[in-house]
């Protein structure tokens, strides 16, 4: 406490302290940059001696296209509460450090200055007795955190393990199909829509700011489908629940197409310019017929469509558009190749056409999905003549056929005319946007000469790859430079989980994967390696794990059991920065305290859902001994320069990269100490406006945005996507007064997709996707992951929380159960004595978790609900959900040499499944 | 009101006393050192609050478990595990504030105290929350303090009227449920007892300010 001017007035009871008005201090902007996507919510965050205490919804967006409804008042219970969170009994406040055994929860409180010793100190054993990728972080989406922390691994050269395996929100089906997972329109396109199939979302709880668009979609004559094994929170608002067997999505989907082909309902044209669907095949090898095919030399990659005037032509690849010739989509001709020989070839649509009406007629498919087959044919008509956006959300990638269950939604739209279009298309996320960001910490020196060095050095790069392939759009040239620069594929986690977490076992039983397949895992990723689809540079175990917006031990499929056994003992240190005790945490050696939203510069994670930059303000200090990732990562190593010097390590070598200079570290984390202020701080104030600068510069942002501009305006709109993966991946147009819909490159412009057949592909002739069947969208049953058991585990994203966080928040607790808990079926429930609220054993082969039952009648029997959101430490024994998941990795994750079916960082990889795994409960002693 | 101001005229050793004993308390409400063999001279120990104690206007023994501590090792290892974070559940917050219905209302009310008698708090320090025990019982002894000082009886009346609606609107009502919350995490004798003591000099205090 410190003294001020009090009051001058003698105090006679307790009335009299509210006689004088209540004022703020400050009222700044803020948001939620940790986690939460796509949030981008801005907020008045107000303060008063210090404290936050509370924040509203500034309302402050402008509408963007006439006679759409405006984004106003974005926001949602959590990010209403979050003061609450900042202050909340869990706060970390002081560095700890670990006196009993990993997870015993005895710690003791250790000055900064002790902590980073220890922790360079074994930084600096790591890299002399190991290297320096034995020094690890998780990847994190996380704004706030990826720029700091990526900026610190890149600077010692440490191992970045890639984000998007760890978490799986990949949408590999659409990656397949369009060669990109993330067209994101923006959310207030969603009310262009006609039809809305809410198909693997849950929007009435994911996506509370931008439900209402969806609502006045409906207002303004849509109609909401929700296709979903249970009755869930957002089939309350829909037209139609259509009930369907858990992970049967594929035949479903498939059999709408049949539907729209059949009646002849389907847009030709569209599917003609959009798709491979008019891709000669191969009627002997089911191979596409190809350049090298026809002329004994050429590309590879050179397909050809049938001219019905001219016979034989090469499709363009440099161009989808056909200016209204009617290439063939049915039937069979002959083709001579260049020896002479003839063959047989028809079009992708007619092999399709083959399959679909064999075997999946409405009629078909309700034996697998139990779905009506007049509610296929009603939808289908609807589908096929109305603009068509499917709701997905990051649930279906997470099954183990989940691109089979993408493939399918996106022939769906292929086959109507669906995308590239307003109110139409697919979601997933996407990121990008504010190039500046990354140029501001990258840039060789401050200001806009530095800047537009790296600009030009950009875009001499894009041209160097348009060069070598002139056919080639700049989304295209883009992904094939990234692909190229990231050769040492060191972070990839596949490898990680296999080398170090035991998952070679699991991915190895044959009765957890498709058991169609011919091969084991191991033949199937020995081949890939063999071919040399992948790299897998690192060879020695991680000695240092940095936790800093990751959580792995809740994170990773297996949880504790996966971990504590097998990596954790290789790790001779493990740290997690947080701000509160995490899952992880909880077996690190060290947990030093971060500071969070409100007390830090940072931006919501820029997204095209809502097209904003929204500043998120320090509002406040840092909470107790807190500091910033940039302060954290910056007092880290100057530590460790000190630490290494001291023991006469001057200079190591780094797999993939130039040997540090230990001297330089510094110098290079804060560009010659431009971006320090005159305390040693890390000044974030300087890197948040060079970085709104740069962005700029770049052209995402309007000229004259600065740091200053967005704190006195508000957020900013982009005005261009950029050249990033995600950015230009949306391949459309920033318009001032429209809403964003992705791919109007592809519908208006002609531009190809960065797909190997350069078109949305539907048929992938891959030999391991032809020996599995699936060189076309097809059904495959789920397989029994997690052993032979009953029940099947979904989930989702709850209300409550973003991931863990909001958690512990005393509000949000309010109201809701307050306890983890699973939704099961009252007959399921009967059967095995188990009344709500009663702990259950929930087990499979793989593990164990016990939780309250909530026996909810709008879950169908077989299917067990676990909500995402709990932290392990709250269920019993601190074992979570995540304990029962096997993380099986579907084989064709690996595959590789194929155009887009090749590595690229955080899209294309092996990714694990959790979703309908295997189960079954039973009641549990009380805990 | 007159009984209040009666007792204003008391002497200035008993606010005093009083003020030390809230200090103490405060102290040993605060995260200890570690990982010291016993307890340093400068920090509060049992024995300074037995003292304390016997200075008080009014009797008020010391709790057994409190006096009986002796071995301080892995006391900050179990201030950690009571108070910030236990592993079995959630721990013994020392915020006040965690304890009533509306944490916000019952820190705005602590603060508008504090800046009344020209105090502010630190919100970048976890100790000086509002609603932090330390800080309450800190305010507590500044109150004490002012009121050995104050040359002018109405000083000291208001004084004493602000020190017994902290205890009656706050303290009092946090301390037994702090209390009882402990009791549930298995904790060292040591600091049941200090919240032992805590709870029951608070309702003595009042006692002593209402009559």
């Amino acid at each position: 406490m410190s003294e001020s001017t009090g009051e001058d007035v003698l105090y006679s009871n307790w009335k009299d302290i509210y006689r004088n008005r209540w004022k703020w201090d400050g009222v700044y902007w803020g948001s939620h940059c940790v986690d939460c996507y796509p949030g981008s919510c801005p907020l008045k965050v107000y303060v008063r001696d210090g404290i936050v205490w509370r924040e509203e919804q500034a309302g402050s967006f402008k509408t963007i296209e006439e006679g759409v409804p405006d984004f106003n008042p974005m926001g949602c219970q959590k990010g209403a509460s979050w003061s609450q969170s900042l202050y909340g009994p869990d706060r970390l406040m002081y560095p700890l450090k670990r006196i009993g055994e990993r997870g015993e929860g005895k710690w003791n409180r250790v000055t900064w200055d002790e902590a980073l010793t220890d922790i360079a100190d074994s930084m600096v054993d790591a890299i002399t007795e190991a290297g320096s990728h034995t020094i690890a972080h998780e990847g994190t989406p996380e704004y706030a955190t990826v720029h700091p922390t990526s900026k610190f691994f890149g600077t010692i050269g440490g191992l970045s393990l890639d984000l998007h395996a760890s978490f799986n929100d990949f949408s590999i089906g659409l990656y397949e199909t369009f060669g990109k997972f993330s067209p994101v329109s923006s959310a207030d396109d969603w009310f262009h829509s006609e039809i809305v199939l809410i198909w693997h979302m849950n929007p009435v709880f994911t996506r509370i700011p931008f439900y209402h668009f969806i609502a006045e979609a409906r207002y303004n004559g849509a109609e909401v489908v929700n296709i979903s094994p249970d009755v869930n929170p957002s089939h309350t608002h829909a037209d139609y629940q259509v009930p369907i067997n858990g992970g049967t999505d594929p035949a479903f989907g498939l059999s709408i197409c049949q539907v729209i082909l059949e009646e002849g309902i389907a847009d030709y044209p569209f599917i003609r310019e959009q798709t491979d669907m008019g891709y000669l095949v191969r009627k002997d090898t089911g191979k596409y017929l190809r350049q090298i095919d026809v002329e004994g030399q050429g590309r590879e990659d050179q397909m050809y469509q049938w001219d019905p005037d001219n016979g034989l032509m090469q499709a363009n690849r440099g161009d989808v558009r056909l200016n209204g010739l009617e290439i063939a989509l049915e039937g069979t001709y002959e083709v001579t190749l260049a020896d002479g020989s003839k063959v047989e070839v028809t079009p992708v649509l007619a092999l399709l056409r083959e399959r679909l009406d064999k075997d999946y007629t409405p009629e078909k498919q309700q034996a697998i999905t139990s779905v009506h087959p007049d509610t296929i044919r009603m939808l289908a008509r609807k589908i096929a003549t109305k603009r068509t956006n499917i709701m997905l959300g990051y649930n279906a990638c997470k099954f183990y056929h989940g691109d089979l269950i993408e493939r399918a939604m996106c022939l769906v739209l292929a086959v109507s005319g669906n995308w590239g279009k307003k109110g139409t298309g697919i979601r997933c996320w996407a990121a990008g946007m504010h190039e500046g960001q990354f140029i501001a910490q990258e840039k060789p020196g401050p200001g806009a000469q530095y800047t537009e060095q790296v600009l030009a050095a950009r875009d001499a790069q894009i041209a160097a790859f348009k060069a070598l392939d002139p056919t080639a759009t700049t989304e295209i040239a883009v992904r094939d430079s990234v692909r190229l620069l990231d050769s040492p594929q060191a972070g990839i986690m596949a490898f990680w989980w296999y080398d170090y977490c035991g998952f070679k076992e699991r991915w190895n039983t044959k009765s957890w994967g498709d058991e169609s397949l011919p091969r084991t895992f191991d033949e199937y990723m020995n081949e890939a390696l063999a071919n040399g689809w992948w790299n897998r540079p690192v060879k020695e175990a991680p000695r240092v794990l940095i936790e800093c917006g990751g959580n792995m031990i809740r994170r990773i499929r297996g949880g504790k059991g996966a971990l504590l056994n097998t990596l954790w003992p290789k790790l001779k240190t493990i740290v997690s920065f947080d701000f509160r005790m995490s899952q992880t945490a909880l077996y690190a050696d060290y947990v030093l305290p971060a500071a969070q939203h409100y007390e830090k510069i940072g931006f919501s994670i820029p997204t095209p859902h809502v097209l904003n930059l929204n500043l998120s303000d320090k509002a406040a200090e840092p909470a107790g001994e807190a500091k910033s990732e940039w302060d954290f990562y910056l007092a880290l190593l100057e530590k460790f320069v000190e630490r290494a010097k001291a023991r006469g390590v001057n200079e190591y070598p780094v797999i993939g990269g130039e040997p540090r200079k230990v001297d330089r570290l510094v110098d290079v984390f804060t560009m010659s100490g431009y971006y320090r202020t005159e305390d040693g701080d890390f000044d974030q104030e300087r890197m948040a406006d060079e970085g709104i600068r740069d962005s700029a510069l770049a052209g995402t942002l309007p000229m004259g945005t600065t740091l200053q501009s967005v704190r006195e305006d508000g957020p900013a709109r982009f005005i261009d996507f950029g050249v990033t993966n995600m950015g230009s991946a949306q391949a459309s147009p920033i318009k001032p007064d429209e809403t964003h819909v992705p791919f109007r490159n592809h519908t208006e412009s002609g531009h190809p997709f960065p797909t190997y057949a350069r078109r949305a592909q539907f048929y992938i002739d891959h030999d391991w996707f032809m020996e599995a069947g699936e060189e076309l969208p097809t059904h495959k049953d789920n397989p029994m992951a997690g052993g032979d058991y009953p029940l099947g585990i979904t989930s989702g994203h709850n209300r409550w929380s973003i991931h863990t966080m909001n958690q512990a928040n005393q509000v949000i607790l309010g109201t809701h159960r307050g306890e983890p808990n699973v939704m099961i079926n009252p007959d399921d429930a009967s059967a095995r004595g188990v009344a709500d609220d009663d702990l259950i054993r929930v087990f499979n082969d793989v593990g164990e978790f016990r939780v309250r039952a909530k026996v909810a009648s709008n879950v169908q029997p077989g299917q067990v609900v676990s909500y995402n959101g709990w932290a392990g430490f709250q269920y019993p024994d601190w074992s979570g959900a995540n304990e029962a998941e096997p993380g099986m990795v579907k084989w064709i994750g690996f595959a590789g040499g194929y155009g887009h079916l090749n590595y690229l960082p955080t899209e294309w990889q092996p990714i694990p499944a959790s979703r309908w795994t295997r189960c079954d409960f039973e009641k549990a002693e009380q805990a | 009101m007159a009984s209040i101001a009666a007792a204003a005229d008391s002497s200035c050793a008993a606010a005093l006393a009083r003020g030390r004993v809230y200090a103490l308390l405060a102290e040993l409400l605060s995260l200890p050192a570690a990982p010291p063999p016993a307890v340093p001279e400068a920090r509060a120990s049992p024995i300074d609050m037995v003292k304390a104690l016997a200075a008080l206007p009014y009797e008020l023994e010391c709790p057994g478990d409190l006096i009986a501590q002796q071995d301080f090792t892995g006391l900050q290892s179990e201030f950690i595990r009571l108070f910030e974070l236990n592993i079995t559940g959630p721990p013994c917050v020392l915020y006040g504030g965690a304890y009533t219905a509306d944490r916000q209302a019952t820190m705005e009310e602590l603060l508008r105290f504090y800046r009344y008698f020209g105090l502010t708090v630190n919100g970048a320090c976890n100790a000086d929350l509002p609603d932090s025990m330390a800080t309450v019982l800190e305010f507590m002894q500044f109150l004490c303090v002012s009121e050995s000082m104050s040359h002018a009886a109405d000083d000291a009346t208001s004084v004493r009227l602000a020190e017994r609606d902290i205890l009656s609107r706050h303290l009092t009502l946090w301390a037994p449920k702090v209390l009882e919350r402990i009791r549930q995490l298995a904790p060292r004798p040591f600091y049941v007892g200090v919240l032992v003591l805590m709870n029951r000099f608070c309702l003595a205090d009042l006692a002593y300010l209402e009559y």
